[in-house]
């Protein structure tokens, strides 16, 4: 085994899982035997499958007959052969020479080769060609190229049939070497063997030098070996007619790069390959022979000429039949075109017709076209309309900054604008008919229309009003009812002077309802928040109980100090009475100083019943700093007697619109005011400031007094806790419970000096 | 003997003078007091009268103050008055010794009852006091053998028995027995021992 088996197989076992080789097969001839020929050609195959991944190459060895019937059956890739079989195998199958072998012997290489016809040295009468007629010769076999048809081309050519004109022509078959020790043996008068076989004989000492002589003998230059005839290209490896370009270029390729002491060029007897040879010379000779492909031209006959030139004869035949065809054919054609031009006038009379036709049905078309586009265009400008009307509505529902009321005059504003009315207006239905609660633009209209709109009190659906001119509503209005939690409780209407105006479309139609659907979703939000106001209100007032609860016994004390009191003067003034001459004038005072305590009482109770009952406040804006202005006409007497000056220096410019009960907040200034008056030395000062801020209206008392006089500033909140003689401790309490019912606050701070009391509460939505 | 003086210490300054109106009313004098230091700094112990404290006050409260006074007289009277009252506060101020616990709104009748009690009170504690004192006078004229047998006598020991514990014969006992009872001015046993009760002698 050469080390390329052994790789090749190693390479096969390594792909043999992965890939399967495809098997390509090459035909050789085995003109000596299946053995030989695998013995020859083996390495060559083995180089290629090596060379050539994917492809397993296999040579078949086959004979003369075989291998054509191999070729025609399409069994073999390639072909492996002489050349006149080559030449026969491309003539009848379309074989074709890929590469020409370079052979060697005698120590030279040559592509090319030819027959040498050897007659014993000592045979005189054996000269030339001319000397064989009659004479007996021995070749290798009929069909063999180098081994007799090569010598056949030259008997023929001076004029000697070898079938005929010689005494005996026998044909061996193989080794030749029979033949040239036939000749040495005088069995035969002349033998036929390929170039080269008698230059080995004697190199192998088989035949003994110049014993044989060579007929015919040529001389061509660089051609050492013995030769009768013309050279002709060594075998071919050719490719057959199935197998493919690439597959034949890849074989070639390789062939042609076979080194010259490769295993495989030397078991082919050669030194590998070259580029195809011209292989015509071996047709001439198969055409003076008139054998392979050219065996017809034994015989000429009609039939060979046909086969000769037969395409010829057809064509002129045809040709003459055409020409008649076509004389016959011009002349009916002349008829025709007259015929056609007058047809052709009728249809063109008719095309006019019918382009007139056509032209007005298009201008019509067009015209029905323009209309369409006008209408596309109204439609996209009213789809743009509402695009911008959603979006402005999701605007405005989404702004974090806007109240409930703010939302809805914008939403009653942007309705109102795009469907170009005057007024939009929103109407809560009521037992006993409906009531304006928002709106937005001419509120004139709102009396105008208010005839019309109990008439839609009942739909459900989108409201479109377009009353004739004199009747008893003479506005245009479009509406749609506002369902909350699912019931009717509100009208969303927009009203607009009666003029030319296009019905509400669908869009329209979707953008009312979707208006009213917020509306409607806002107010059951409205009503879920107002609800949970209540119940907050309700939890401070449940809360203010528990703290009333808690400070049961500080009320005990409080109300029982000036009762006991009472009591206590009026006991003691009974006493004095009774004496034998009363002191009436104590007395008095004693009943004066009674009527205090019961009076102190009564303050007591009534405070408290205020601070119990200090309920959900009236909701109204007011102005704050006129609150504050009647707070000071209340006190400033007060201030006066104890020469303390009130300062609204720092009170904000402009008005303050605060939301809340006026009433329960004036008690809660005047009470920070006086506070502040009675803390103040004579001399000092209260100021009242205020300012507005997120939202918010802030409101400050502060004086110049003695401070809080407490560490814990929440203890001034308490009820009953106070740090005035006479206090009652009830006035901070109250005060806290009227801001906080507000949703604000009231807080204390030590000002240094005096002290500052400071409240929030909600700025009005119109500021 | 001083005029017994009602001292009423009360915040609320309409309460205290209602009081002071109603207390002068049986001519009692009134002496009004906004803050319990300040009472105890004008007050001086032994004077007779009675306190009516209010529990409920700032600095210092009633029961505190109470308690305080306690320490520097205990035997003026003091009357608790309060305006809610819970019986914790109640039992507190009984353990302190309080003369009374009164609720407002009171009766002024009971409030002026209470006050007299207090002082009458507070006079007899006071003379049973100066009487004791005397008594204990007239018991340190005798002599110590007399106090001896006095003294074994209290006991309930018979002649036989004192003679015999003090190695003195039955006759001298008798002796000393006569002279004590002579110098204290008693007849029998029983005046001795009721006496000697009042001058409050321990018996041993």
């Amino acid at each position: 085994m050469t080390l390329r088996k052994f790789w090749s197989i190693l390479l096969m076992c390594a792909l043999a899982p992965t890939a399967l080789a495809e098997t390509v097969y090459i035909g050789a001839l085995a003109y000596r035997g299946a053995d030989e020929a695998l013995a020859r050609w083996s390495e060559t195959a083995e180089y290629l499958s090596w060379r050539i991944p994917g492809y397993e190459f296999v040579i078949r060895p086959l004979d003369l007959t075989s291998l054509r019937d191999a070729v025609a059956a399409g069994e073999v890739h390639f072909v492996l052969t002489n050349p006149g079989h080559y030449v026969m195998l491309e003539a009848e199958h379309g074989a074709t020479r890929i590469v020409t072998l370079q052979a060697l012997y005698g120590g030279k290489v040559y592509t090319r080769f030819g027959a040498a016809i050897l007659a014993r040295a000592d045979r005189d009468d054996l000269k030339t060609l001319q000397d064989l007629r009659g004479k007996s010769l021995m070749a290798v076999a009929e069909q063999a190229f180098g081994g007799f048809q090569m010598a056949w081309r030259e008997l023929a050519a001076v004029g000697i049939d070898p079938f005929k004109d010689l005494r005996g022509l026998r044909f061996a078959g193989f080794p030749q070497d029979d033949i040239v020790q036939a000749v040495l043996d005088g069995e035969v008068d002349a033998g036929v063997v390929r170039s080269g076989i008698l230059e080995r004989m004697v190199a192998e000492g088989k035949v003994p030098p110049n014993r044989l002589k060579v007929l015919n003998h040529q001389h061509v230059a660089g051609f050492e070996p013995a030769l009768s005839t013309r050279l002709y290209p060594e075998w071919p490896m050719a490719k057959v007619r199935h197998t493919s370009e690439r597959l034949a270029k890849q074989v070639a390729q390789a062939l042609l790069a076979m080194p010259a002491d490769d295993e495989a060029a030397i078991t082919s007897r050669g030194t590998g390959w070259t580029i195809p040879l011209d292989y015509s010379p071996v047709h001439e000779l198969m055409r003076e022979l008139r054998i392979g492909p050219y065996e017809y031209l034994g015989q000429v006959s009609w039939r060979d000429v046909l086969r000769e030139y037969g395409v010829i004869v057809v064509l002129t035949f045809a040709l003459v039949l055409v020409l008649a065809a076509a004389t016959a054919w011009i002349g009916h054609t002349n008829r025709r075109l007259a015929h056609s031009q007058a047809q052709l006038a009728r249809h063109r009379d008719t095309l006019e017709q019918e382009v007139g036709r056509r032209t007005r049905e298009l201008r019509r078309v067009n015209v029905a076209l323009e209309r369409d586009i006008g209408a596309r265009r109204r439609a996209e400008a009213s789809l743009h309309r509402s695009a911008m009307a959603l979006q402005r509505l999701y605007e405005i529902s989404v702004a974090p900054d806007l109240s409930h009321e703010q939302k809805l005059t914008r939403l009653l504003r942007l309705g109102r604008e795009h469907f170009d009315m005057e007024s939009a207006l929103l109407h809560r239905i009521t037992d006993t008919g409906l009531q304006l609660c928002a709106s937005d633009g001419d509120l004139g209209q709102a009396k105008a229309v208010a005839g019309c709109l109990p008439r839609m009190g009942s739909d459900v659906g989108p409201i479109e009003i377009h009353p004739p001119p004199g009747g008893r509503c003479a506005h245009y209005l479009v509406g749609f009812p506002v369902l909350v939690d699912g019931e009717r409780r509100c009208l969303l209407a927009f009203v607009g002077h009666l003029r030319e105006r296009q019905p509400l479309e669908a869009l329209d139609r979707e953008l009312l309802r979707l208006m009213a659907q917020w509306i409607g979703a806002e107010m059951a939000r409205q009503n879920a928040e107002d609800e949970r106001d209540r119940h907050r209100a309700h939890l401070a007032k449940v809360g203010r109980l528990t703290t009333l609860g808690e400070m049961a016994s500080g009320l005990a004390h409080e109300i029982n100090q000036p009762l006991t009191a009472a009591a206590n003067f009026t006991s003691g003034s009974l006493r004095r009475l009774q004496e034998d001459q009363p002191d009436l004038d104590g007395v008095r005072t004693g009943m004066g100083k009674a009527l205090q305590g019961v009076q102190r009482a009564t303050d007591i109770i009534r405070h408290l019943r205020d601070f119990v009952t200090t309920g959900v406040p009236e909701r109204e804006p007011f102005d704050l700093h006129a609150s504050v202005q009647r707070v000071l006409d209340l006190v400033s007497p007060e201030a006066r007697r104890a020469d303390v000056a009130l300062d609204t220096g720092e009170l904000a410019r402009g008005g303050i619109r605060v939301v809340g009960d006026s009433i329960q907040i004036e008690q809660v200034i005047m009470n920070l005011v006086r506070n502040a008056v009675e803390a103040s030395p004579a001399g000092g000062t209260v100021c009242i400031g205020s300012a507005r801020e997120a939202g918010l209206a802030r409101l400050w008392v502060s004086d110049s007094g003695g401070g809080l006089g407490v560490d814990d500033e929440e203890r001034l909140f308490d009820p009953f806790y106070s740090t005035k003689a006479d206090g009652m401790g009830l006035g901070l309490a109250i005060s806290r419970n009227i801001i906080e019912a507000h949703g604000g606050r009231l807080t204390a701070r030590q000002n240094n000096p005096g002290a500052c009391f400071v409240f929030e509460i909600a700025l009005s939505e119109e500021s | 003997m001083h005029e017994p003086v009602v001292y009423v210490v009360d915040d609320d300054q309409m309460v205290r003078e209602s009081l002071e109106w109603l207390l002068q009313s049986v001519k009692l004098p009134v002496r009004l007091y906004e803050q319990g230091m300040a009472f105890l700094e004008d007050y001086t112990p032994g004077t007779p009268g009675c306190v009516v404290l209010d529990v409920r006050m700032p600095g210092i409260n009633g029961m505190d103050l109470h308690r305080m006074l306690r320490e520097r007289d205990p035997d003026i009277p003091v009357i608790i008055v309060t305006g809610h009252a819970d019986v914790p506060m109640a039992i507190r101020a009984m353990k302190n010794s309080a003369f009374d616990f009164i609720e407002k709104p009171y009766n002024d009748q009971h409030m002026l009852e209470r006050v007299q009690a207090a002082i009458s009170h507070h006079r007899d504690v006071q003379s049973q006091k100066e009487e004791s004192v005397l008594l204990s006078e007239r018991f340190d004229e005798l002599t110590p053998r007399e106090t001896q047998v006095m003294q074994a006598v209290l006991r309930g020991h018979a002649n036989k028995r004192i003679a015999a514990d003090l190695g003195i014969s039955i006759k001298t006992v008798e002796l000393h027995r006569t002279h004590v009872m002579s110098k204290l001015g008693l007849r029998t046993a029983t005046e001795l021992v009721r006496l000697a009760i009042k001058a409050g002698i321990e018996t041993p």
